[in-house]
């Protein structure tokens, strides 16, 4: 491995580290604290609300 | 209801995150090959020239790869952060193409990329090259299992609903596998990788072939470049046909849009190429059109009609009314898993469910939609036609002009004549961008082509997206707009500098430009 091989793996190297630590950041400050919880009954509220929600309430 | 600043917004970082991935991507796919094709030659003649050829190639192959590397990854993450409903509905049959995709294709891939830069001292010239064909295998396994995933949301096939889970269910695996719209879509995808890595070699080829330096090893890159390229954008332009026919045949509204085609024409329907489109008015002011093409292309026949907008949308406005009866049998059968009636109903109407769930963008309950609303979701049936128009053709027409450069470029080659025609080589450089323009122009024309729907007929987009916070969308939309410009940008850098060296960088001293520190160690 020549110089400027040498010296291409050092900046690729960092470059991956960086990538991976911003990508770790941008997960950490926007995503972290959202969480979206889907289960079947969440899916049946979004596509079939209201009726489905009157549905279970005159059951009930 | 959503947002629809909330669906445009993860809408819009999918796409910005897609798109930029896609500027990695080709070169990776195409550029793998021109390597397995340069070292057969020296593992078939022994000389050492076309092995230096694979290294200096493959050293920007190796830049485009680690800067590319994880730019996908946020792709995969976004459909559980951003589309955590879709993730759920499809979720069954969309994750087993991307789960193979990474224990099969990329993890060969990766392993394969390490031992081909660090095995050259290591392995005999018959290992390494199969090392080399084996990362190039990986590269286009991992092309086919995401257009797997990508074809099954374009043609949903091999699954169906589940109304007590409440997602659609895998019921025919090989049915997506070998689903014809991925099959199309791969085989006219990797093709336009394998033109864009020709293109990147024929480019800087050229390059040095202008400044008259390194002219062996360019003169040898050229050659390998102007013929793969010519047979792989042959490829493009047959595959994309083939293409072509599966749109017509699974997504009528996609093809009508991208055709202009307000009216049903009697077939077999000409082929617009270009027209003055009004879409207020819903009609193109004027259009040139050349007879039979189109009916040709999109059903490989001169007897089949292809429908127009206008009666597509007469179509979509019975399935939307017919999906309002789904949703109400869903709902019933929700209430009451035992409900005989009602499980009738839905099993008779259920192929239009998502056009019902098209009305959950302007209203909550469906049966109070008007027919004002009515209509307005049967205008959303259909993408918008003057950008889907031109977005084609201007792919199409880069195709064409990239044909006619690596078909002169070829020519050339043949009567070992490159060199003497400045023009050609000015030509190839400044063609170096088209085909990365051609292939963001093709999936605009998949992908926006698609809508409505995140999975066509079946789920609409406005359905799909997580209930996140704007602010948060906003924060993360300019995170990776920011962190992926500033990738593009070491990848230029690092891809100008180093082709920039030449094969001198290799510091074998057989070159041009050695780097000093061979340059220092042969003097002493």
């Amino acid at each position: 491995m020549n110089f400027s091989d040498k010296t291409l793996v050092k900046k690729l190297t960092v470059v991956l580290v960086l990538k991976l630590a911003v990508l770790m950041a941008l997960w950490w400050v926007f995503v972290r604290e959202q969480h979206v919880a889907v289960d079947e009954n969440s899916v049946a509220a979004q596509f079939l609300a209201p009726v489905s929600t009157k549905a279970q309430e005159s059951k009930q | 209801m959503i947002s629809e600043q909330l669906v445009d917004l993860s809408r819009l970082q999918f796409a910005a995150t897609a798109m930029y991935h896609f500027l990695f991507v080709p070169l990776t796919i195409g550029m793998v090959w021109i390597l397995v094709i340069m070292e057969s030659v020296y593992v078939m003649t022994g000389k050492v020239i076309w092995k230096d050829m694979t290294r200096f190639w493959g050293k920007l192959f190796g830049i485009n790869f680690a800067l590319g590397v994880t730019t996908g990854i946020t792709l995969e993450f976004q459909f559980g952060t951003n589309w955590a409903y879709y993730s759920h509905y499809v979720g069954d049959i969309f994750g087993a193409p991307l789960a193979i995709e990474g224990l099969m294709a990329f993890f060969l891939e990766s392993t394969m990329i390490g031992l081909f830069f660090f095995g050259w001292d290591r392995l005999s010239k018959t290992q390494h090259l199969m090392v080399t064909l084996l990362m190039a295998v990986g590269t286009n396994l991992s092309a086919l299992w995401i257009l797997i995933a990508n074809g099954w949301m374009q043609n949903p096939v091999g699954s169906e609903f589940s109304y007590l889970t409440m997602r659609m269910e895998m019921t025919d695996f090989w049915a997506v596998v070998f689903n014809p719209d991925a099959q199309a879509k791969f085989v006219h995808t990797v093709s336009a990788g394998y033109a864009t890595g020709a293109m990147f070699v024929l480019s800087i080829s050229s390059w040095y072939l202008l400044k008259k330096r390194d002219v062996e090893f360019a003169k040898r890159s050229f050659r390998v470049a102007a013929a793969f390229g010519l047979a792989s954008v042959m490829s493009v332009i047959v595959l994309g046909d083939e293409s072509g026919y599966t749109v017509g045949e699974a997504q009528q509204t996609k093809m009508a849009a991208l055709e202009a085609m307000w009216e049903t024409k009697p077939a077999p329907a000409g082929l617009t190429l270009i027209a003055s489109i009004n879409e207020a008015e819903q009609k193109n002011n004027w259009e040139v059109e050349i007879p039979w093409v189109m009916g040709l292309i999109g059903t490989r026949s001169i007897s089949k009609e292809i429908p127009g907008i206008h009666d597509i949308k007469a179509k979509n406005r019975e399935r939307i009314l017919r999906g309002i009866v789904a949703v109400n049998a869903l709902d019933a059968l929700r209430a009451n898993r035992d409900d005989a009636v009602a499980k009738l109903v839905f099993e008779r109407h259920k192929a239009d469910l998502g056009f019902g769930l098209l009305l959950k963008k302007y209203v909550v309950d469906v049966n109070t939609a008007s027919s004002e609303i009515i209509e307005r979701a049967v205008n959303d049936t259909v993408p918008r036609v003057t950008p889907m128009f031109w977005a084609f053709r201007a792919m199409v027409g880069l195709g064409f002009a990239m044909l006619l450069l690596f078909g002169l470029a070829f020519w050339s080659t043949l009567k070992s004549a490159c060199i003497q025609k400045p023009w050609l080589l000015k030509a190839a450089l400044w063609m170096l961008p088209a085909p990365w323009i051609a292939c963001e122009l093709g999936w605009f024309v998949a992908e926006y082509g698609r809508q409505p729907w995140t999975i066509y007929g079946v789920l609409p987009t406005h359905l799909s997206v997580s209930t996140l916070s704007v602010n948060s969308l906003y924060g993360s939309l300019a995170g990776f707009i920011g962190f992926y410009t500033v990738l593009l940008v070491v990848e230029m850098y690092l891809m100008v500098k180093f082709a920039r060296m030449g094969p001198g960088s290799l510091g074998t001293g057989r070159y041009d430009q050695e780097p000093s520190d061979h340059a220092a160690s042969a003097h002493a």
